[in-house]
């Protein structure tokens, strides 16, 4: 029994199992290792991730900044432009890297990645100016990574589209493939044709440094367009990088279920409807719904009868118009009626026709591979209206919520029929394209305008950044001293994490921090 | 190789043992005072030879004595005593109190008692008796105020866990009986407990280690008495009520749901005016008539609404439109009950003790349905097997369990959310067609309500709605203890802590939370399980060093393991309504798991020197080895030194100075990256439910209501270069790499504590004051730094950072008054503290955006106004004001100093209690104001000229030119110039260019209100309150009365608690601060805060 044990039998006792506990832990350092978590992926899942991030969802800030619709509720937001950080992809970046450190071998997913940091280092460059490119992405290696110049990460996106061009075409040629990608199916070939179409879109963002020897803008429009067999771009929408919803697991974000949230307070703006009432376009029957309240002086189906609000009005008194039917609400068919509504057009062949007809206007190159400016002028209209389903003539039906109805209704819906006629609509003076001078570039700018609605996140308010088409309109409602900003502002952590390269980039604008200043793609 | 070495060192202690050993035949004995309660530490000494002993926690002693010795028995408190050794070699003494009224001993850290003198840093003890009688549910919120330092804030929610805060720092070491248990604070029987000793800093509690950090409460149960031969049964029962809310929403029910004053039901989901997702910004109740919820369905008749120019058509018969629902949250909420019933039984003989206790606690909540049962079994048994070797063992089993808790948390999900904020009084609580749930023909499909967008009928929320929570707490240990000879003695103890949970929610058809907007139900499982153990072998010692030194401790080594794991399993909607389970998904289950272990080899030693009456010297080391850094620098070490001198007793001090005691102290804590609590299986947070992809273990699956924090004490996991996975399109699988950057050769942090204090007491110990003064220099810590997130990270943790926190605690503690019969005793607490940045991360002028070398870490930054500088608010040319573009300085989130005083008078056998406490100073961001105010449900929002010009807003509403009638005070710039302001600051850069016109701009109420309560300037609470926390009145019952019935003693008290909250500013008293005692921004929802009242009846045989 224990109590005549003598004590010293006690100790070795009690060391004993002491040691015994001791031994049994001898892979203490594996206990350290984070067991839920991988150490290594393979490249493919990293692909989904980062090709996810493309997508700019059409129901937020960037569609109200492009002044497509509006919001008239101000407990759900508001239409101002307070510029804060811009989109931040460094994050994404960084795994666009580790994809290519988890690619051993496949050039492929290297071709991607280089697509990949041309499309977002740009985006950010044109939302803030100068960024981090060269010194970025390093890790603890470089904490505080220097900016590039606008100019520099233009040059380095254009060496990065070259390399995914050449790339893509060899690994197309060995027939490489891969896996996670969640738009053209792993389909090879149609990114290649995409890297150089998003080529021609970041050109044509540079129509103001076309004399910049660096980047010999006109030149490497006219290389692209000139050897389609080497620089192969889009031919048609099914080159479309587009995100697709999914229901259940990606539901367009406006559906029947978000309808008593959000369908009522957003009504669409003037500079959009205006636009396309001037036209006396037929996608304003698709986008828009009539004002109830000119309902009592116009027909439902008359162009006078879709009237958007200014965005810089007051939101309360805009609020109340839109009670009182005095607005057009963004066209509940189209947009609620289903889960899955339209795709999201990120970048587009109706957008690319628009860029080379562009190109062509301004004399970088004399023809296209559709022919003339006016060719691609009018294939990019013609898209736009094929993309709503409308006829290039005959009756189109149409569809406005009926007042009082809500989208649990059995029938909701009023039906009209519209005749549609594409030789009518073009042959219109403000529509038939005048030539290559300044107001044919209007119109190619205003028809893109209209065909990218809803579409490519922040793509128009650049291009009226960068053209002045079409005119952006202002109040207190807009905020910023009504005037439209020019850029976002840095990150904050910038401001106490980099500060000596951040003061430095800010310094070209009076040391603060603007989004009233000027960067250099503008100048 | 750290393995070995530890284990070098504990071979050396047990070999200092072996060696130390002395050869003699002892003489034994026991202590014990005059209620039969051991007496552990108490001073032996043999007069004239310089020898000496103290006793052990059981009140035994040994020494060598040769027969005519005396000994000389002192202890602190208690009158000495002197035996001559004769031929006995057990001696048993009883000691008698001196009539002093400050208690002399206390439990410090490894549930050792010393002697109050005797100790250099602050410790505070509480008697569980005082906390039964005026008891709350939870053995920790009765605290409230009785401590210097400590804040309690308890939770309204029923099982929410109170806010513990020492000294400004979450408190989570919770040490029952000595060892360290896994607590959310609901696991301990309040009637189980025998005192509460809080160690407030790590000086107290640096022997326990990294957890210790933020200072430790022990807590020490009631064991019996071994030697108090015979059998005592002790019942406790206490039954109070909840009844009288103390903060409650303040609303209006002039108006009904809607926007600007134009409302008509359609569906409920938009297909009317403003019927779905809308705000309380409708009609005023007028009798008008109205389309509403409840109207009837005429779908061959069209019914036409005016509101000035906007005319609604639809099907539903109009109906006058009333107030019907004028106090429809207190109408819904009820009379809150509990009960706690204990009985325990402890029967002693020589050598062992035993108890056992059972307790029961039913809680009915003020919300319907809703219930806690808490069920505790505990066990304590003590043998002496010789009388060297004895054996003490405790169980304790707890067991939480509900079939339906609330979640008030912001979203669809809170019952507050939906009847207090943003529903109106055109609907009535007690309506029967609401009280019926469902809509006819479509039970468990489709709810009814006044809304269908975003809203829930209460009582689908209540009754059909179910979250379960079934909680199995088990901790307790096994000691072994040997006496070695009269100078050592040894233990070996194995413990464990350990938890199994599942709750679960039922969401039926027809809910709606966020991210769940189609509403086809849902069955939610989440499991967690934890093990915790701790094995320890310690020698203690005791040794005189000559006549005058006594040399006395302890040293050993503690091996802890940790196990833990959970998974979240959830369907994605059901197929069949009201079944739930998995197998009834509609689409694939999503399901999360987790994983985690960790390892902590310890070796410590504590020592004190005692030089005679002089002083005492105490120092501690401690070195541990965890798993939970991912470093090399995996083993640390961290020392304690402390003095403590009673200068009355060698200096001559005027006679009202009864003593004074002076101590100082110092203490280095290290701790590694571990978490204190944890959610739902985190790291793979569902993305389909609605949930962010999450890396951090606060990861939380789904995208409302509450992510329940459980103990954990386990790794954080925050350092690795790992992927999270997760499904962003179509159930793919997604990979992203870790935001986080680390450093390799993370240091553990570390926190140095310096502290001074001194104990007074006057008049024959009648008044005694004690006050400390702390400061805690922390850093360089283990910094989550904020990085350029152009280096393709957020995030960098390196060492870094220093913050140095100063603070003053002075407890009071006295008897005013005292005769035979009646005796007046006060307790008051004062404390205050405050916390700088001392040193900013390496190259860096400026922290977490705003901060400053120097600059208080708890400073609020929010939303202000664009002002002039005399202080008026600038409006811009629509008459709305502007708020600045970059956040301000608000205030200070913590508040200057709290402070209790608790006064007890007593005559004969009648006393009465009460504690008044508070809080001065601080301020908070009222959430539920700000949400009330912009969504018009206020009562604000119908008085003063909001009220006026709500009123003329809706005479008229829906007219085409009305633009409102309200003018905001303040001016506008009335000479056309921009207003600049510099990017870093918000400051306006050109004052002088502008010039100043009072602002006359109307505007209708509902739009001027929405922008002016979105600045956080708006709502700015202060902190400052008092609270009647708690009174009591008790009655013992006399022995003549209740000796008859072979009842030992009988106590009948009648108890309140929460009785007044006292607040300035009527505006935000809908918000309780009891529950933001830390540097919260802001409030959040809460169940409104009630009244308690009751009886408490306690009889022991």
């Amino acid at each position: 029994m224990y109590y005549k044990m003598k004590k010293n039998n006690i100790l070795i006792v009690t060391v004993s199992i002491f040691v015994l506990l001791f031994s049994s832990c001898s892979d203490f350092n594996e206990l350290k290792k984070n067991e839920n978590l991988a150490e290594s992926v393979p490249a493919s899942i990293l692909l989904n991730n980062v090709l996810y991030s493309l997508n700019d969802e059409p129901e937020g800030m960037n569609e109200r900044w492009c002044q497509y619709y509006l919001m008239n509720y101000d407990y759900y937001g508001n239409n101002r432009y307070d510029f804060g950080g811009g989109d931040n992809y460094y994050t994404t970046l960084k795994n666009v890297k580790q994809m290519e450190t988890e690619a051993i071998g496949n050039q492929a997913y290297i071709a991607l990645a280089d697509f990949l940091k041309a499309y977002y280092f740009t985006k950010m460059s044109l939302e803030m100016g100068d960024i981090p490119m060269s010194e970025a992405l390093g890790g603890v290696s470089n904490l505080t990574p220097k900016y590039d110049t606008q100019k520099d990460v233009f040059v380095q996106a254009f060496q990065l589209l070259e390399t995914a061009n050449s790339l893509l075409a060899t690994e197309i040629t060995k027939g490489t493939s891969i896996t996670g990608d969640i738009y053209y199916g792993n389909n090879l070939s149609k990114w290649q044709k995409l890297v150089n179409t998003f080529r021609l879109r970041l050109l044509i963002q540079l129509s103001k440094k076309t004399s910049d020897t660096d980047l010999n803008v006109k030149q490497q429009f006219t290389k692209i367009i000139a050897n389609p067999t080497s620089y192969p771009i889009m031919t048609s929408t099914g080159d479309d990088l587009k995100f697709t919803y999914l229901y259940p697991s990606n539901m367009y974000p406006r559906n029947p279920g978000s309808y008593g949230y959000n369908a009522t307070r957003e009504n669409c703006s003037d500079t959009y409807v205006g636009l396309l009432t001037k036209l006396q376009d037929p996608r304003v029957f698709i986008t828009c719904e009539p004002a109830q309240a000119l309902l009592s002086t116009y027909s439902a189906t008359d162009f006078n009868v879709f009237k958007g609000a200014n965005p810089g009005e007051d939101q309360g008194i805009m609020y109340t118009k839109n009670t009182n039917g005095q607005y057009s609400m963004i066209n509940r068919y189209h947009f609620y009626r289903t889960y899955t509504g339209e795709p999201t057009l990120e970048i587009s062949y109706q957008e690319m026709c628009f860029n080379i007809a562009e190109a062509i206007n301004r004399g970088w190159i004399a023809t296209g591979p559709l022919g003339t400016a006016e060719d691609h002028y009018k294939a990019g209209i013609k898209t736009s209206w094929a993309f709503y389903n409308i006829p290039s003539s005959g009756a189109m039906s149409v569809y406005f919520m009926k007042q009082g109805s809500g989208i649990s209704d059995a029938s909701p819906y009023n039906t009209y029929s519209v005749n549609v006629d594409w030789d009518t609509y073009y042959n219109q003076s403000t529509v038939k394209y005048t030539g290559n001078d300044n107001t044919g570039l209007t119109q190619i700018l205003q028809q893109k305008y209209l065909a990218l609605a809803f579409h490519s996140g922040l793509e128009s308010y650049f291009t009226y950044r960068r053209t002045g088409v079409p005119a952006f309109e202002t109040g207190t409602g807009t905020g910023n001293n009504q005037k439209i900003p020019v850029r976002f502002q840095y990150f904050d952590s910038e401001k106490t994490a980099n500060t000596a390269n951040y003061t430095a980039a800010i310094s070209q604008y009076n040391n603060n921090d603007d989004i009233n200043g000027i960067m250099w793609i503008l100048k | 190789m750290q393995k070995i070495s530890v284990f070098l060192l504990i071979q050396f202690l047990l070999l200092y043992g072996t060696f130390a050993y002395a050869q003699k035949m002892p003489v034994q004995g026991k202590i014990v005072d005059s209620q039969g309660v051991e007496l552990p530490g108490v001073s032996i000494m043999i007069k004239g030879k310089g020898i000496g002993s103290v006793t052990d926690v059981n009140g035994r002693f040994n020494i060598n004595a040769t027969k005519g010795d005396i000994l000389t028995f002192s202890y602190i408190g208690y009158e000495s005593s002197q035996v001559v050794v004769k031929d006995q070699s057990e001696i048993r003494l009883v000691m008698r109190e001196t009539s002093q009224a400050i208690k002399e001993v206390v439990v410090t850290a490894l549930g050792i008692e010393k002697k109050v003198s005797t100790i250099g840093y602050a410790v505070q003890e509480v008697e569980g008796k005082d906390l039964v009688k005026a008891r709350d549910a939870n053995p920790i919120t009765g605290l409230t105020g009785k401590v210097a330092g400590l804040s309690v804030g308890a939770s309204s929610e029923m099982l929410g866990t109170p806010n513990v805060l020492l000294r400004g720092d979450n408190l989570t070491l919770y040490v029952v009986d000595g060892v360290p248990i896994s607590s959310d604070t609901w696991n301990i029987s309040p009637d189980d407990i025998d005192s509460y000793s809080v160690l407030k800093g790590p000086a107290a509690a640096a022997l326990y280690g990294s957890r210790a950090k933020n200072g430790a409460i022990l807590i020490t149960t009631k064991k019996g008495t071994k030697g108090k031969k015979g059998l005592s049964v002790e019942v406790n029962s206490s039954n109070m009520f909840d009844k009288g809310f103390l903060a409650f929403p303040r609303l209006q029910t002039e108006y009904g749901a809607g926007e600007n004053e134009i409302y008509a039901f359609g569906d409920g989901k938009g297909g009317g005016l403003n019927d779905g997702d809308y705000d309380v910004w409708g009609p005023k109740f007028r009798g008008q008539l109205i389309p509403q919820w409840d109207g009837e369905y005429t779908p061959n008749q069209a019914w036409t609404t005016t509101f000035g120019d906007v005319k609604y058509t639809g099907h539903i018969k109009p109906t006058p439109y009333l107030s019907r629902g004028k106090n429809n949250l207190g109408n819904f909420l009820q009379t809150g009950f509990q009960t706690t019933n204990n009985i325990s039984v402890t029967k002693s003989g020589e050598d062992y003790t035993i108890r056992t206790s059972m307790s029961h606690s039913y809680q009915k909540s003020i919300i319907p349905n809703m219930s806690l049962n808490i069920t505790n079994f505990n066990v304590f048994a003590s043998y002496n097997i010789s009388k060297k070797f004895s054996v003490d063992a405790n169980l304790n089993f707890n067991y939480q369990y509900t079939p339906n808790y609330p979640d008030v948390s912001y979203g669809p999900n809170s019952l507050i959310y939906n009847v207090a904020i943003w529903t109106g009084a055109d609907w009535d609580v007690n309506d029967p067609t609401i009280k019926g749930i469902w809509q006819p023909g479509k039970t468990n499909t489709q709810s009814v309500f006044a809304e269908y967008q975003r809203y829930h009928n209460p009582w689908l929320m209540t009754n059909e709605w179910l979250r379960g929570h079934d909680k199995k707490d088990t901790y307790g240990y096994v000691t072994g203890h040997y006496t070695i000879d009269d100078h050592l003695n040894m233990s070996l103890r194995t413990q464990i802590s350990t938890y199994n949970m599942l709750r679960n929610e039922k969401m039926p058809f027809s809910a709606h939370p966020y991210g769940r907007e189609g509403g086809m139900g849902d069955y939610r499982e989440d499991h967690r399980n934890l093990l915790d153990n701790n094995t320890d072998l310690q020698l203690n010692y005791n040794y005189m060093l000559g006549d005058f030194v006594q040399l006395s401790g302890l040293a050993g080594g503690n091996i802890r393991i940790f196990k833990y794991n959970s998974n979240f399993t959830s369907t994605d909607y059901l197929v069949v309504p009201n079944v739930y389970s998995f197998g009834n998904s509609l689409n694939a289950v999503q399901s999360t798991s987790f994983v985690s272990r960790m390892n902590v080899y310890s070796a410590y030693a504590s020592m004190d020197l005692d030089f005679s009456k002089y002083a005492t010297l105490s120092a501690t080391a401690r070195v541990d080895k965890s798993s939970a850094i991912v470093s090399s620098n995996d083993t640390y070490f961290y020392p304690s030194v402390s003095v403590a001198t009673l200068v009355s007793d060698y200096v001559k001090l005027p006679d009202f100075i009864s003593s004074l005691k002076l101590r100082a102290s110092f203490a280095e804590v290290k701790s590694v990256p571990t978490s204190e609590t944890i959610g739902t299986a985190p790291f793979n947070t569902i993305t389909s439910l609605g949930g962010s992809s999450s890396t951090n273990i606060y990861g939380y699956s789904l995208d409302y209501g509450t992510n329940y924090m459980s103990p954990y004490g386990g790794p954080s996991y925050s350092m690795g270069n790992t992927y999270s996975i997760s499904k962003l399109y179509n159930n793919e699988t997604s990979a992203s790499y870790t935001n986080t950057l680390f450093d390799a050769n993370i240091q553990p942090e570390v926190r140095v504590n310096y502290e001074e204090g001194l104990d007074i007491s006057f008049l024959k110990n009648r008044l005694g004051l004690n006050a400390t003064i702390f400061q805690y220099l922390d850093g360089p810590k283990i910094l989550q730094n904020v990085i350029s997130t152009t280096t393709g990270y957020d995030y960098n943790y390196i060492n870094a950072l220093k913050t140095r926190k100063t603070g003053i605690e002075l407890s009071f503690k006295g008897v005013p008054v005292k005769t035979k019969d009646f005796s007046w005793d006060v307790l008051a607490n004062w404390s205050t503290f405050k916390e700088v940045y001392a040193e900013l991360p390496s190259g860096q002028d400026t922290y977490n955006t705003f901060f400053q070398k120097g600059d208080r870490t708890d400073k609020l930054y929010g939303t202000e106004f664009y002002k002039t500088k005399d202080g008026q608010i600038i409006h811009d040319a629509s008459g709305k004001p502007l708020a600045m573009q970059v956040n301000q300085y608000l205030g200070n989130m913590n508040g200057d100093f709290q402070w209790s005083l608790f006064n007890r008078f007593s005559y004969k056998n009648a006393y009465v209690s009460f504690q008044f406490d508070g809080n001065v100073g601080g301020v908070m961001l009222d959430y539920l104001h700000m949400k009330t105010m912009r969504g018009g449900s206020n009562i604000e929002t119908v008085q003063g000229a909001y009220g006026v010009a709500r009123s003329l807003d809706d005479q008229h509403a829906g007219e085409k030119t009305w633009a409102g009638a309200y003018v905001g005070e303040g001016v506008v710039v009335s000479n056309g110039v921009d207003i600049k302001y510099d990017s870093k600051t918000g400051a306006i850069t050109n004052y002088d260019a502008l010039q100043f016109a009072t602002n006359t701009t109307t505007t209708q109420v509902q739009d001027y209100v929405s922008k002016y309560y979105g600045v956080n300037e708006s709502n700015l609470m202060s902190k400052t309150y008092i609270k009647l926390r708690e009174l009591t009145i008790g009655y013992n019952f006399p022995q003549e009365w209740i000796s008859p019935l072979k009842i030992t003693k009988a106590s009948l008290s009648f108890v309140a608690r929460n009785l007044l909250y006292i607040y300035g500013d009527k505006r935000f008293k809908d918000v309780d601060l009891d529950q933001y005692n830390g540097a919260s921004s802001s409030s959040g929802l809460q169940t409104p805060t009630t009244r308690r009242f009751g009886v408490n009846l306690n009889v022991t045989f």
